[in-house]
């Protein structure tokens, strides 16, 4: 196939070029040149406008030429990105195995292994057979069955046409499942396996780039599930490199920004951090902690202080910051903005002071996080206040000069 | 259990489809790789690839070709997969889309599968409260709404609305929209006057008390619906505060155009008209980061900050 191919092995390094000319758009070749070779983002771009062709356009700006990716999320029944994950690169002999075994295990029978290298004429040493039955019954496409000393092989029953018979509904409930965030990806590599397209719904607030993130997800959510350390691999926002162990307990998902964050214990610094999914390169999943119940229940207990991923920086979690403001808001006329009020307070309270005038209270770690949500009441706050002098000043210096940029 | 895995990708599909056919000519092999790969993949796989490299098929006669495989590969339903669905019938959304009895029945067969994820691994910080409430009534108004978009039929909706109460229309349902943020499913959907299509329309499903499927279907062509324009906002985003990659990962739904500039960052951004005060307040929420360039929206966001400026600091502007 030559040097270049448009399957690649390893995730992690498409990954950043998408996310760079999805989210950004406006690098040039030059500015990725700087990080990689202008040889590797060639072949990046080559690979995106390949899998997403339909959706690249080019930028002719002063600095050079941008491709960016022009899609509005709301308007795809189908999430582009997943053909990244459509694209993984294989050996000859892994395809041939791979329709060879199917074919051969198709008739319902159960095969040892000698029964099936006799039936593959190619030159395929059993070892590499055996090899290839052990990962397909880890993915579940072939069961394995001791008859004394001897493994039997057998296909698997579960077949997707068949489920999607025998189980109304599966089908629509997959078309849906799969432009939700929480890895998407599986369901439409069912749906493709059928030939079908979910041709019903759309995806309002949908950041399709969250996809880029679903093996690293799948990792950390293993790990979770088995009380299990990982180790990662953390790319910084200058490119800096850097490892550590971490007890991974939750995921922080902003329906809002687009971020996700993941929620651990870092042992060395003694408290909860947390990270953001798209700046981690790798997981490893490491060895069962222990403690973890200790560490959840650290989270849980402090969980309702944490107004978004913050859990502040102290072992001890006791740096608390009080921050509320107040509104006003006709309750005849501009209902809307009291229960929108009500209906995005997340952990805090809102309390009517008197007729059309609102409080919003709460208790924080990090009251720096409340800002730009109390922004979206601009036009409407009578009252900030806080115990921490420097979060309300800034919040109030910005309003002033919002003031200025936008005076004639 | 791997999850970037060649058994997935486009390649296997495409072979997996040449070779359930027992003979094919060069054309329908060309055929099925540019109807189910990549834009280059037709550059990557050839005869000699299939026949060669990967000795999958062997010519006839004819200057046919047919699969050295006996069988039609299977669809195998992968632990993966399998993992991905247990998880999804913990989501009270399955309930949408299987009957109790189908649940139940699924949920016995996948009864050995870990599910791929729990709901308590994630904590879905921002999401608005009073989401969708699920109960009979709306599941039944969701099928209607459902068969009616797959048969394109009209639907006759009862449905109430903050504003004007009761309402009463008939509509031609096109998808259903779901917003994670708002944690809410809405009709997209056309209304008709006359049995014309009129307009676009959404319509929250838990705000319908009843929707009925009628006689009538249109068999539309969808490039010819009334659907709601786009309007634009040119914005400049700047580097403080790390604005760009603040901006840039919270508008990344949005259509747009970005160019860099010395200190700035100049986005030319597509928007509904229906969803320009939701824009502009999560614009505001950026604060000096963002300024707005276009005079419409500027002018709206002027009028706020200075209603804001006279609330806090009691001036007069």
């Amino acid at each position: 196939m030559g040097r270049y191919s448009e399957l690649i092995k390893h995730f992690y390094k498409t990954r950043d070029y998408i996310r760079d000319f999805f989210i950004n758009g406006f690098k040039t070749r030059q500015d990725f040149a700087e990080k990689k070779s202008a040889r590797t983002y060639d072949d990046e771009k080559r690979r995106v406008e390949s899998w997403l062709k339909e959706y690249i356009k080019y930028n002719n700006t002063k600095k050079g030429k941008t491709p960016y990716i022009f899609i509005d999320c709301s308007k795809i029944s189908e999430n582009p990105l997943y053909n990244a994950f459509y694209s993984k690169s294989f050996t000859n002999s892994q395809i041939l195995l791979h329709f060879l075994i199917l074919d051969i295990l198709s008739g319902g029978e159960k095969l040892n292994i000698s029964e099936i290298a006799e039936q593959i004429y190619y030159d395929i040493d059993e070892n590499t057979i055996r090899n290839k039955l052990k990962n397909y019954i880890d993915e579940g496409i072939v069961l394995v069955e001791k008859q004394g000393k001897t493994n039997y092989y057998s296909l698997s029953t579960d077949r997707t046409d068949e489920y999607f018979k025998e189980y109304a509904g599966l089908e629509d409930m997959i078309k849906f499942f799969s432009g939700t965030s929480e890895f998407g990806v599986i369901g439409d590599s069912i749906l493709k396996s059928m030939d079908i397209s979910n041709d019903i719904f759309l995806f309002k607030h949908n950041f399709i780039v969250h996809t880029l993130e679903d093996e690293i997800l799948f990792y950390i959510i293993t790990a979770i599930n088995q009380k299990k350390n990982i180790n990662v691999k953390k790319i910084s926002k200058n490119g800096n490199e850097s490892s550590y162990s971490l007890v991974p307990l939750k995921i922080h998902v902003s329906t809002q920004t687009g971020r996700r964050y993941l929620i651990a214990y870092r042992k060395k610094l003694e408290r909860i951090v947390s990270e953001r999914l798209d700046y981690i390169k790798e997981v490893k999943i490491a060895s069962i902690e222990e403690n973890y119940d200790t560490y959840m229940q650290g989270y849980t207990q402090n969980a309702d202080r944490c107004f978004s991923v913050s859990f502040g920086n102290r072992k001890d979690n006791k740096n608390n910051e009080h921050i509320s403001f107040t509104i006003v808001a006709d309750e005849k006329t501009e209902r809307y903005v009291i229960d929108r009020l009500y209906r995005e307070k997340r952990n805090g309270t809102v309390e009517r002071i008197r007729e059309n005038v609102y409080k919003y209270s709460a208790e924080v770690f990090d009251s720096n996080e409340t800002l730009p949500w109390i922004k979206t009441f601009i036009g409407r706050i009578i009252d900030i206040d806080g115990n921490n002098p420097a979060i309300i000043a800034k919040l109030k210096r910005d309003l002033q000069l919002m003031y200025e940029m936008y005076k004639d | 259990m791997e999850f970037f895995s060649e058994i997935y990708g486009a390649y296997y599909r495409i072979v997996e489809k040449i070779l359930a056919k027992p003979k094919l000519t060069l054309k329908d092999i060309q055929a099925i790789i540019t109807e189910n790969a990549f834009d280059e993949t037709g550059l990557y796989i050839d005869i000699n690839i299939l026949k060669n490299d990967w000795g999958l098929l062997k010519p006839n006669p004819d200057n046919t070709f047919s699969p050295i495989t006996k069988n039609i590969p299977p669809k195998i339903l992968t632990n993966l997969q399998k993992s991905y669905i247990k998880a999804k019938l913990a989501d009270p959304r399955s309930h949408l889309f299987l009957d109790q009895q189908t649940h139940k029945n699924l949920s016995q067969k996948l009864a050995d599968t870990q599910p791929l994820y729990q709901s308590q691994n994630f904590h879905f910080f921002d999401v608005f409260e009073g989401g969708d409430s699920i109960d009979q009534n709306y599941i039944d108004n969701f099928n209607i709404i459902l068969n009616s978009i797959k048969q394109k039929r009209i639907i006759k909706i009862n449905y109430s609305t903050p504003k004007s109460g009761e309402m009463y229309g008939k509509f031609l349902p096109y998808k259903i929209q779901f917003s994670p943020k708002n944690n809410i499913m809405r009709l997209i959907c056309f209304r008709l006057k006359n049995n014309q299509i009129e307009k676009q329309n959404t319509i929250n499903i838990s705000r319908i008390i009843l929707a009925e499927q009628a006689d009538e279907f249109i068999n539309y062509n969808e490039n010819e619906l009334p659907f709601e324009k786009y309007k634009q906002v040119e914005l400049e985003v700047s580097y403080q505060r790390n604005g760009i990659e603040r901006f840039m990962n919270e508008f990344a739904p949005y259509r747009k155009k970005s160019e860099y500039n010395s200190g700035y960052c100049k986005v030319i951004l597509d928007y509904n008209k229906s969803d320009e005060t939701e824009l502009l307040i999560r614009i505001l929420s950026f604060g000096t980061v963002i300024k707005i360039i276009s005079p419409e929206m500027r002018e709206k966001a002027k009028e706020r900050i200075e209603k804001q400026y006279k609330l806090l600091f009691g001036k007069d502007c």
